[in-house]
């Protein structure tokens, strides 16, 4: 028995998966995901490069690349690019209008921010969607701001959308960590047990070496997988209530917002 | 096959220790009589929490500086000594992309908080202290994707800095005059404060 113990124990340590990337001796399921796009000279370099290595991934567009919708010329090399990225068997998800922190905005301002991009993207949006900062997606031990990220979430549901955040993020839009990312997302893969990367499509430096991570995630033994197998509903259609501009989210009251309406009411 | 079991049992526990999400130092500052360092503690689904951690040289404790609401979410990049047992505190979003940089004044005897500024900046790689500015070098994206550098001038009313230089982030080690601070570990998620004043030398941990 002491004997049989010993042998389970170093199958454990030294397993036999020679592929095996992780210390646990396992390889996991990944999905790069990219945010801020799309960029007309930057995003085909990824999607050329993604073809190339057979990666289905989500981008994160963020709808003020769409101003004006599809009558507005200026807008037809991003909406190709969603048609070349819906072609090549990518997912596309929203990343709001502008690139702000929803917490910190009013909840009129918040609402119009989640819901603007929605009727220009409607032919192109899975349900999901990625808060820029990922602002109100997280929980905060402190109870205000929990009260505002609870807003955010149930405006991001009333929309009826998914957030998806990630698990490994990767940092690429920061010069001073940039030479410690792949190994420190290896890492996290290993430790998060695969998921979701983040990565910026609007970056240079990403573009460049998108295609080596690829390769030495692939050589570490991983898997490139789709996102419905970390967020199953992000096979389903939008929702209408996704393009539906009524019912206003409750204000949030605060001691500023009363003294606001004290001061209105004296102006006026 | 005692002590070798021994071992495995050991190598198991240290290697799922590697994946426990422990607090880490993200900046370091040395006063001469104090060493500051701004800490995070990451958890998954939850917002970065951070605090300062204050040693004093003579007593070589440690005590916690609590960050104000408006700052308890976001990393500490850099912490800098002024004039009047003031102090001046760079903190930035970094979750998903970084947000711009915020700069604040906290008086350390009366604890108040105050905001200063808020830059432009996304990857902030330089500093140049003068006594009532910054200069501050940035490396940004342009719309073409590649990474250019800038500069911005930050002006700090009410603020008198002490140590006029010139610095670049990650600051590591910071020495002054006898009293030595060093974070160890990896970049950005150094574990270890060593602090040594004459032939003392203490490790601190977040």
């Amino acid at each position: 028995m002491n004997k049989l113990t010993n042998i389970f124990l170093l199958f454990i340590v030294f397993p036999l998966s020679v592929n095996a990337a992780c210390p646990d001796g396992k390889t996991y399921p990944v999905h790069f995901t990219f945010d801020d796009g799309p960029h007309a000279v930057l995003t085909p370099k990824v999607l050329d490069i993604l073809k190339e290595e057979n990666v289905a991934s989500t981008f994160f567009v963020m709808g003020k690349h769409f101003a004006g919708g599809k009558s507005n010329p200026q807008t037809k090399t991003a909406y190709a690019l969603l048609d070349r990225m819906k072609r090549e068997g990518h997912r596309i998800g929203s990343h709001t209008y502008e690139h702000l922190n929803h917490p910190q905005l009013s909840s009129t301002a918040m609402r119009e921010n989640i819901m603007k991009p929605n009727p220009l993207l409607k032919d192109y949006l899975s349900p999901v969607l990625r808060l820029p900062y990922g602002g109100g997606s997280f929980r905060s031990s402190n109870p205000s701001i929990q009260a505002k990220n609870d807003l955010v979430m149930s405006t991001v549901k009333k929309a009826g959308f998914k957030h998806v955040g990630w698990d490994v993020d990767t940092n690429d839009w920061d010069a001073k960590k940039r030479p410690r990312l792949l190994p420190t997302m290896l890492r996290d893969i290993c430790s998060n047990k695969g998921g979701v990367v983040l990565f910026h499509d609007i970056q240079k430096f990403t573009v460049d070496n998108v295609q080596d991570w690829i390769k030495a995630i692939k050589k570490e033994g991983h898997s490139f997988v789709g996102l419905e197998r970390f967020v199953p509903e992000a096979t389903k259609p939008l929702p209408p209530e996704a393009c539906q501009t009524a019912s206003p989210v409750k204000e949030i009251k605060t001691f500023d917002g009363e003294i606001y309406k004290i001061l209105q009411k004296i102006k006026n | 096959m005692k002590k070798l079991k021994t071992l495995i049992l050991s190598t198991l526990f240290l290697s799922s220790q590697v994946f426990a999400q422990a607090p880490v130092f993200t900046s370091l500052s040395n006063t001469g009589k104090n060493v500051l360092a701004g800490v995070k503690l990451e958890k998954k689904d939850h917002e970065p929490e951070t605090y300062i951690l204050n040693i004093s040289a003579d007593s070589m404790q440690s005590k916690k500086i609590n960050l104000p609401d408006e700052l308890i979410h976001r990393e500490i990049i850099g912490i800098f000594p002024a004039e009047k047992g003031m102090l001046l505190v760079i903190s930035q979003r970094t979750v998903e992309q970084g947000d711009k940089p915020q700069f604040h004044s906290y008086d350390v005897s009366t604890q108040k908080w105050k905001k200063l500024a808020e830059t432009d900046c996304k990857s902030l790689s330089k500093v140049k202290i003068e006594k009532a500015s910054l200069v501050v070098s940035c490396s940004e994206t342009n719309s073409d994707g590649n990474d250019v550098e800038s500069s911005k001038r930050i002006e700090l009313t009410g603020m008198a800095m002490s140590k006029l230089k010139e610095v670049t982030f990650p600051i590591v080690k910071d020495d002054s005059a006898s009293l030595k601070a060093e974070l160890v570990g990896d970049a950005f998620e150094w574990k270890e404060l060593k602090v040594g004043l004459n032939n003392k030398q203490k490790v601190f941990k977040p």
